[in-house]
């Protein structure tokens, strides 16, 4: 609101003037800008209690403001920046402030001159004004500038952001050139911690800023996507298990049990819920903390630092509408690379050999059990090659026939088909909308969010709503109040094709299978083992007649006419409700009181039609062996099978706090200290009904109590369905509850030496009753030495120097142990009983954490380089993880504290402007982070796993190490071989298997997470063009790559995950075939029997199939264009269009081609896909 | 100011009341999991303690060192490997449990139990009372836990001690006796088998007075189960009089048997009919799921074929003659008319504790050895189990047996019959190699190799297993032939 009145001179004297503007009113600034006078005092206004008195046209031709964003106080901006020679400033009591021009004398003196800077570049857009006055100029763009000066005795003063002011007295030249000398900010930058906020000189600890408008720019619906490549230490690892996942880690891997992820807290209060909930458009900055001194005031859950992220509030002032829309399109998956398998020739070829010793017959493999009657019917359905035999040998086909049969399967390779059918394109859809302003008393801001997502699979698609209500409340001058509300909906829904994995598509059907005729008509087609144990995958047609021909369903499967029988569901709400009250006690003293309220629920359904696949072959298979048509008998009712789960969590958080800031002379002190409550309470339901009909909601009774036993007399192939059906009716419910006692105190003199230290107390309704564990602290101590304030130090070139030190305890315990014996209750044969699970371990130990960190901060050049180095150790001992223990005293295994982990590396971030000018400007960011991870002390290597490959946490490597065996080639025979622990090489076929199942023989092959990760940006403005790209890196770590390892190919379908007869890998096509081939080929002969899995499994986790990971990556490139004022009518204060295109390029080391960051163990991902994405902004 | 102070008692009361309550406010408990505190959980603790045994498939360790079972090297392949413990005990290899680390189920679930039994005894006592239950209900829980725990005992001294052996038992080396309930204690030396049997005994006789006279629910512990474990250990010890006295107060609290020819006939239905299964058990023992040696590798041996006639029902409800062979010409196979083996049933039941008819037999053992008893006394007892064990059934008379040693032969093979799916075979043989009569060599063939157990052989008794010694290397081994 701008309080523009009319000057009155001669009253104006007659209010009690204090002309203190008070040292602590600071105003944000938004971004980089350049604005009138006039505007400044509009934002100040807004900002502020302060209304501004003067003449209407007193700025008129006044030179334009550049105002760097960040924190400002509004003192230094206006006594040394703006107007403190030219006019009289007065602070009235009310708060308004009296501005008066001072007077002096018109003797007109043209000026010209040209600006540089010291490299000798032209400076467009620097100031030029008359000391004194209100008037000046700015400099074109060759940087040149002409001003018409009073008097010789004048003196020019040459400001430009960036760049240190001059002065230079004009005297009697008319020729004034100048070289500019970049400055440091003078703004200062403030973290938040969640508990306070800090200036960043202030600070002594480890912690990274990002502003919401950069994470904006980015455009994800994922607020911590968005933080990728902009934190140093803060890195994005693929996750091998979980495709699509990433894991985010802050320097490194600091847990064996938990995760290593960090914590995140929103707007002072760790997030319950799912970062989801969090409106992109909404944020105002994420600060990220990373060592003890910043973290440990969260306490327990702090160890793997925290990202706290700070939401946009109401501002007072005229209401401003902000809209967002961007459309993002991902690029159609490669299921080709996805499924690397041989051609359908090749597998013909390969089934072709394979079948060479069998009796070819339906009978052989129905009749006959190779050890488990539950296999019977594998293969038989998916292997079209042996199928087409077993006709030819029971005499339903001529050989002739069965030639072509097989030779025509050569032709077909359904891959395409799938891919058309099943994928496409993913697009992305999100619209922001959101409303500000407000007055003296009250201002508020409004958002809301839409997001509508399209998955790559044909029929994934989610939705995303999020409102946002802010108000806040200044009820007096001592008390202000804020009401946050936080609503979000969301759903989403997936078609999986029988199973969830999707395995069907992804190599369940073989390659020569079409699924859609010439004429686009869906085909049936035959698979091995699909869904569950109690439809046991494909029968042959001549099963499939049998069942018809008693009255039961035809299982022929048809994979297009499948899709969307079976539906996945999840719907979710959730509310997030804070209060905070801030009360002024004394102008040092404040005191807060918060609350927060969390409510969530969720529906998840999983939802199989009447006539879906799944439900036909479990009521078939279920059916009495007997069964002769009559629908009462059958043991699962006809219809849908639905599984629904719901659940809700509510949560809540109380803390008071008292805030002491305030200035003795030299000296500064700002403290904290607070108690807090923590709820968490979580529940959940699952009902599994058979028999469901969606329309009438009628529930046809199914007997759970004799399905769920062991089930004989059945038509399932295997003759009895062992262990009955698994319902997963079930409930569940937990509580947890927190109490915390934390402070911190900073302490500062002359703002050149800062000491600062916090320590926090937690306790839990499960962290035990032994108050040795309960009263433990957390607690850090970190000092700051700004050099470049001395005066020794000050120099023209770094402006300036910080350095900084902390040392720090953070740790968790688990609320899983103690020093008590946890039981769980279980119902067994009508019998209630308690099992222990846990015992008690009474010489349980916190799990601790102690980091130093040794930070610089260098600001050169007129704040024109800004560098951040970082160096950290980081020693996590006590770790909780299972050892082996002595089955004498109890238990075999316990947990204990075991383990160590250190971490140690550094974090670097730069961040230059290389080109600097009103219209032009180049600027780069860089940041690095090395972390060198060693799990120092861990685990019995004798681990009772008996094969232990994998990514492991073992003693003498990093964290996430590839533990393999030491791959030595193939034998004479094609087996593979490789070395033992005592050198000695071992050949890996069936007869000697378990010589391999020693554990020392296996060598760490790497890790799996980068040691190295950085990120390049650069970013070119030209006027209101804005032009980055982000390269993102990482390297020394390994993947497991795909290959064919021998596996068992002759019969089975055993999981679609191993590349069984339906799909074989790539690599088949390169194994062993003859003495002699092993000199040249690495992939094992076809395994030849069942005990070619265990040798499959050793050659598969040798380090043969171990490769390099690192990669570059152009992450983004993002080009946004705002157009020009003038274009917009005052219809619009701003209008930004928004053109991004993501991993449009990348680089891999490994010759494969694999993707690294879209890698399983041993399997491939879908490879990530360039996207691009438009949007728009406006803001009115 | 008014707002400044009033404010400042708000906060000041806030944070007080944050601090003061916080122990009341911690003072929840989780869900979904129990932490002992309250009387009822020690007392489903025991609802949960099944006896080692039946979880585990182990126990084919015991029935494969028998004269039970005959199988081939195609049953138990590979079996060159050195973890696959079936093929050694079936070959009596002495370096058994010794030759890896993997934990051995037999001592680690027995042990298992006992930290769950010292839990329940030392804390019981300072629990909370809660509704249902009262103070002296302590001491019948403790007295439940003693019994329960002196049976683990009992398991752990027959498989890894000696037999007991007046002669040498205060010398023979037991088992290490662990009453605490800490998992990061130490180990005791093994106590001598002398130790462990006073233990056993006395554990039992204190227990008793505190015992309820009813079982609270079938898995649990009372007068009749401890008379029945008494009856046991005394048998054991070859002390026939204590046995008897015993068996005969067993048989006074629960005396019924299960008529087993009045069954349905078919395997499936036998099984399902739980109740008659269990009803012969002193405390419920038995185990959802059969361990798969039974059935898939399983050949009842020749022997013990002979002694069973196809008019008993323990043989013709539980053995078939049909079962899965491979050929390495045709592969797997169903085959018919070979050696009986036990039927694939699903709920398969491996009884280690005392049952009614156990009590019966040891009653008719003790008769047949005791001046006092008579061959009348004998047949009475045997009968008793037979009459519901064979169809269209004969009673035995005084004249089928013309010496009480004949009679005492007799009552030993029907033992025999009796238990053979319940696990208990191997105790016995060791017990009977202490008498010349008795003592059996038993002999195994594997792959063309003929393996013997002498009955004075060192390998009756389990060794200590590795993974054991290594946490405990002052433990004394067993020596192994």
């Amino acid at each position: 609101m701008r309080a523009l009145l009319l000057l009155c001179c001669t009253t104006v004297f007659s209010f009690t003037p204090h002309n203190a503007l008070s040292q602590n009113t600071r105003i944000k600034v938004d971004s980089d800008k350049i604005i009138t006078v006039d505007e400044v005092f509009d934002l100040i206004t807004q900002q502020t209690d302060y209304a501004f008195i003067y003449h209407e046209d007193l700025f008129n031709n006044f030179p334009k403001i550049q105002l760097k964003k960040g924190i400002i106080r509004i003192d230094k901006l206006l006594r040394e920046n703006l107007i403190d020679n030219h006019f009289n400033i007065v602070v009235m009591e009310n708060n308004n402030i009296l501005i008066k021009e001072k007077s002096y004398n018109i003797i007109q003196q043209q000026v010209t001159g040209k600006v540089k800077n010291k490299d000798g570049l032209s400076l467009a857009g620097v100031t030029v004004f008359i000391k004194g006055t209100n008037k000046g100029t700015v400099t074109n763009f060759d940087g040149e500038y002409t001003i018409s000066v009073p008097n010789p005795e004048n003196v020019l003063v040459f400001t430009s952001l960036g760049y240190k002011t001059q002065e230079i007295s004009v005297n009697d030249q008319s020729v004034v050139n100048v070289t500019m000398e970049e400055d440091v900010s003078e703004l200062a930058e403030v973290i938040v911690t969640g508990y306070q906020k800090l200036e960043v000189n202030k600070s002594t600890s480890s912690v990274s800023n990002v502003d919401g408008a950069t994470i904006e720019r980015k455009g994800n619906s994922n607020v911590l996507q968005s933080l990728e490549g902009q934190v140093s230490g803060l890195a994005f690892i693929a996750d091998p298990n979980n495709e699509g996942r990433k894991r985010f880690n802050i320097r490194g891997v600091s847990s064996i049990q938990g995760d290593s992820q960090p914590l995140i807290v929103v707007d002072g209060f760790p997030l319950v819920g799912d970062i989801s909930t969090i409106n992109p458009y909404e944020i105002e900055s994420v600060t990220v903390l990373k060592d003890a001194a910043a973290a440990s005031i969260y306490g327990a859950r702090s160890a793997n630092g925290v990202i706290v992220i700070t939401t946009k509030k109401g501002k007072a002032g005229k209401t401003t509408v902000s809209y967002n829309t961007m459309t993002t399109i991902t690029d159609k998956p490669d299921l080709r690379y996805r499924l690397n398998r041989v051609s359908s020739s090749d597998l013909v070829d390969i089934q072709l050999a394979r079948v060479i010793d069998d009796p070819h017959t339906y009978e052989y493999f129905y009749n006959n059990n190779p050890d488990d009657p539950t296999l019977r019917l594998y293969s038989i359905p998916a292997n079209r090659v042996y199928a087409t035999l077993a006709d030819l040998n029971e005499g339903r086909i001529s050989e002739q026939e069965a030639t072509t049969i097989v030779n025509n399967l050569r032709n077909i390779d359904n891959t395409q088909q799938l891919e058309d059918h099943f994928l496409r394109s993913s697009t992305e859809h999100q619209h922001n909308l959101s409303v500000s302003g407000g007055g003296d008393k009250h201002s508020y801001r409004t958002s809301l969010n839409y997001t509508k997502n399209k998955g790559m699979w044909v029929g994934d698609k989610s939705d995303r709503i999020i409102l946002d209500i802010l108000n806040s409340f200044k009820i007096n001058d001592r008390l202000t109040l804020q009401l946050i509300g936080n609503t979000t909906l969301f759903q989403d829904s997936s078609t999986p094709l029988i199973d969830g994995s999707r395995n069907l598509v992804l190599g369940g059907i073989s390659s020569y299978q079409n699924i859609v005729d010439a004429q686009g008509n869906p085909l049936p087609v035959n698979i091995g083992f699909a869904g569950n144990r109690l439809n046991y995958g494909g029968k042959n047609q001549f099963q499939i007649q049998q069942l018809m021909d008693k009255g039961l369903f035809d299982e022929t499967f048809y994979p297009l006419n499948e899709l969307g029988k079976r539906k996945i569901d999840n719907k979710s709400i959730a509310l997030r409700i804070q209060t905070r009250l801030q009360a002024m006690i004394t102008k040092s003293l404040s005191g807060n009181l918060d609350f927060q309220y969390e409510l969530g629920g969720g529906k998840n359904s999983d939802f199989s039609s009447a006539d879906s696949w799944n439900v036909l072959s479990t009521i078939n298979n279920t059916a009495p062996e007997d069964y002769d048509g009559n629908p009462d008998d059958l043991r699962l009712p006809i219809g849908a099978h639905l599984v629904e789960t719901r659940s809700n969590r509510n949560s809540y958080t109380l803390r008071g706090q008292l805030d002491f800031n305030d200035n003795f002379g030299d000296h500064e002190v700002s403290a904290i200290v607070g108690s807090e409550i923590r709820h968490i309470f979580t529940s959940s339901t699952t009902t599994d009904t058979y028999g469901y009909d969606g329309s009438s909601l009628v529930i046809k009774p199914v007997d759970k109590k004799e399905l769920s036993q062991s089930i004989s007399n059945v038509i399932h192939p295997a003759g009895e369905i062992r262990n009955g059906i698994l319902f997963e009716d079930r409930f569940g419910e937990t509580m947890d509850r927190f109490f915390s006692l934390y402070g911190n105190l900073t302490y500062g003199l002359l703002n050149k030496y800062i000491l600062s230290g916090s320590i926090r107390v937690d306790q839990s309704n499960l962290f035990g009753t032994d108050p040795k564990y309960r009263y433990k602290p957390f607690w850090s101590t970190g000092i700051k030495w700004r050099l470049g304030e001395e005066d020794f130090f000050k120099n023209d070139l770094v402006s300036k120097f910080d350095i900084s030190a902390s040392y720090g305890i953070n740790g968790n315990i688990s609320n899983r142990f103690g020093p008590f014996n946890i039981a769980t209750p279980h119902f067994y044969l009508g019998v209630d009983n308690l099992r222990i699970t846990t015992p008690a371990v009474k010489d349980l130990r916190w799990e601790r954490t102690a980091t130093q960190n040794f930070r610089v901060d260098i600001g050169m050049l007129n704040s024109r380089v800004n560098l951040s180095a970082e160096y950290y150790i980081k020693e996590t001992t006590d770790l909780l993880a299972d050892r082996i223990a002595d089955s004498t005293l109890g238990f075999p295994f316990l947990s204990a504290n075991v383990a160590d982990i250190s971490n140690k590396g550094f974090d670097l971030s730069l961040n230059t402007t290389n080109i600097q000018s009103v219209n032009f400007s180049w600027s780069t960011f860089i940041t690095f982070r090395h972390n060198k991870n060693n799990v120092t002390n861990a685990f019995n290597r004798q681990d009772q796993v008996r094969l232990l490959a994998g990514i492991r946490n073992l003693e003498g490597a990093p964290a996430n190490t590839y533990w393999m065996f030491n791959w030595n080639g193939l034998d004479e025979f094609g087996n593979g071989t490789v070395i033992d622990s005592n050198g000695d090489i071992k050949v890996a076929n069936a007869d000697n298997l378990f010589d391999f199942l020693n554990p020392q023989d296996l060598i760490p092959a790497g890790t799996a997470d980068p040691v190295y990760t950085g990120a390049l940006t650069n970013t070119f403005r030209y006027n209101g063009f804005t032009l980055s790209f982000m390269f993102v890196g990482s390297g020394g770590h390994v993947l497991q790559k795909d290959s064919y390892n021998g596996e068992y190919l002759e019969r089975r379908d055993e999981g679609f995950d191993s590349p069984f007869a339906a799909s074989v890998n790539a690599d088949a096509a390169n194994a062993w075939q003859q003495p002699g081939d092993e000199e040249f080929t690495d992939i094992p002969s076809y395994g030849i029997s069942d005990s070619s899995y265990y040798n499959a499994v050793i050659a598969g986790n040798s380090t043969k199939n171990i490769i390099e990971a690192d990669f570059i990556r152009l992450r983004e490139v993002i080009l946004t264009y705002s157009l020009p004022t003038k274009f917009l009518n005052n219809v619009f204060d701003q209008m930004t269009i928004n053109l991004r295109g993501n991993n449009l390029y990348q680089w891999v080391k490994n010759d494969e081609g694999i993707d690294p960051e879209a890698h399983g163990l041993g399997a491939r991902f879908f490879k990530i896909e360039p996207s691009f994405s438009l949007g728009l902004n406006i803001n009115f | 100011m008014k707002i400044k102070s009033t404010l400042t008692v708000l906060l000041a009361a806030l944070l007080s009341m944050l601090n003061t309550s916080c122990d009341d406010y911690l003072d929840v408990d989780p869900k979904g999991l129990t932490v002992l505190e309250t009387i009822q959980d020690y007392d489903l603790l025991l609802n949960g303690t099944w006896r080692s045994m039946f979880y585990t498939t182990d126990t084919d360790i015991l029935e494969l060192t028998s004269d039970n079972h005959t199988s081939t090297e195609l049953d138990l392949r590979p079996i060159d490997d050195p973890l696959n413990d079936a093929a050694k005990a079936y070959k009596f290899d002495s370096d058994i449990f010794l030759s890896h680390d993997e934990n051995v189920r037999l001592w680690d679930a027995a042990y298992g139990n006992i930290y769950t039994y010292n839990t329940v005894i030392n804390n019981v006592g300072s629990s909370k009372i809660v509704s249902g239950y009262s103070e002296e209900d302590k001491e019948s829980i403790i007295a439940e836990a003693r019994v329960g725990r002196a049976f683990e005992y009992w398991l752990l001294v027959n498989t890894f001690g000696k037999q007991y052996n007046e002669a040498t038992t205060s010398t023979d080396l037991g088992v290490p006796l662990i009453l605490e309930d800490n998992v990061s204690g130490s180990v005791p030396a093994r106590s001598t088998v002398k130790e462990i049997y006073d233990f056993i005994i006395s554990e039992n006789l204190e227990a008793l007075p505190n015992l309820p006279n009813r079982p609270k629910n079938y898995t649990r512990e009372y007068t009749g189960s401890a008379y029945a474990y008494l009856a046991r250990y005394y048998l054991f010890m070859s002390n026939f009089e204590k046995a008897f006295e015993f068996a005969d107060k067993a048989i006074d609290v629960k005396g019924e048997i299960s008529d087993f020819t009045t069954v349905p006939v078919t395997t499936s239905d036998y099984f399902a009919l739980e109740d008659h299964h269990f009803s012969d058990q002193y405390t419920f023992m038995s185990s959802q799921g059969t361990p798969n040696w039974f059935y898939r590798y399983g050949i009842l041996s020749e022997e013990m074929t002979n002694l069973l006639s196809s008019s008993d029902t323990r043989f013709s409800l539980l053995y078939s003659d049909c079962a899965w062979q491979y050929d390495d010409q045709t592969g797997w196979n169903y085959n018919c008319g070979l050696p009986p083996t036990r039927i694939g049933a699903t709920l398969g039941s491996v009884t280690i504790t005392p049952t009614v008819p156990e009590m019966y037999l040891t009653r008719a053992e003790c008769n047949a050895r005791l001046s006092s008893g008579t061959i009348g006394e004998v047949i009475n007892d045997l009968n008793s189990v037979r009459e519901n064990r064979i169809y269209d059934y004969t009673p035995l008379s005084v004249a089928d047996f013309t010496s009480k040693a004949e009679a005492l032969a007799f009552v030993l093979d029907e033992r025999r019959r009796e238990t053979l799916y319940m696990g208990t075979r191997f105790f016995d043989l060791r017990r009977l190699n202490l008498e010349p009569e008795f003592a059996k060599t038993i002999v195994h063939e594997l792959d063309g190799t003929t393996y013997t157990l002498a009955p004075n052989s060192d390998n009756w008794a389990f060794p200590i297993p590795a993974s054991t010694l290594n946490f405990n290397p002052h433990l004394e081994q067993n020596p192994r032939e």
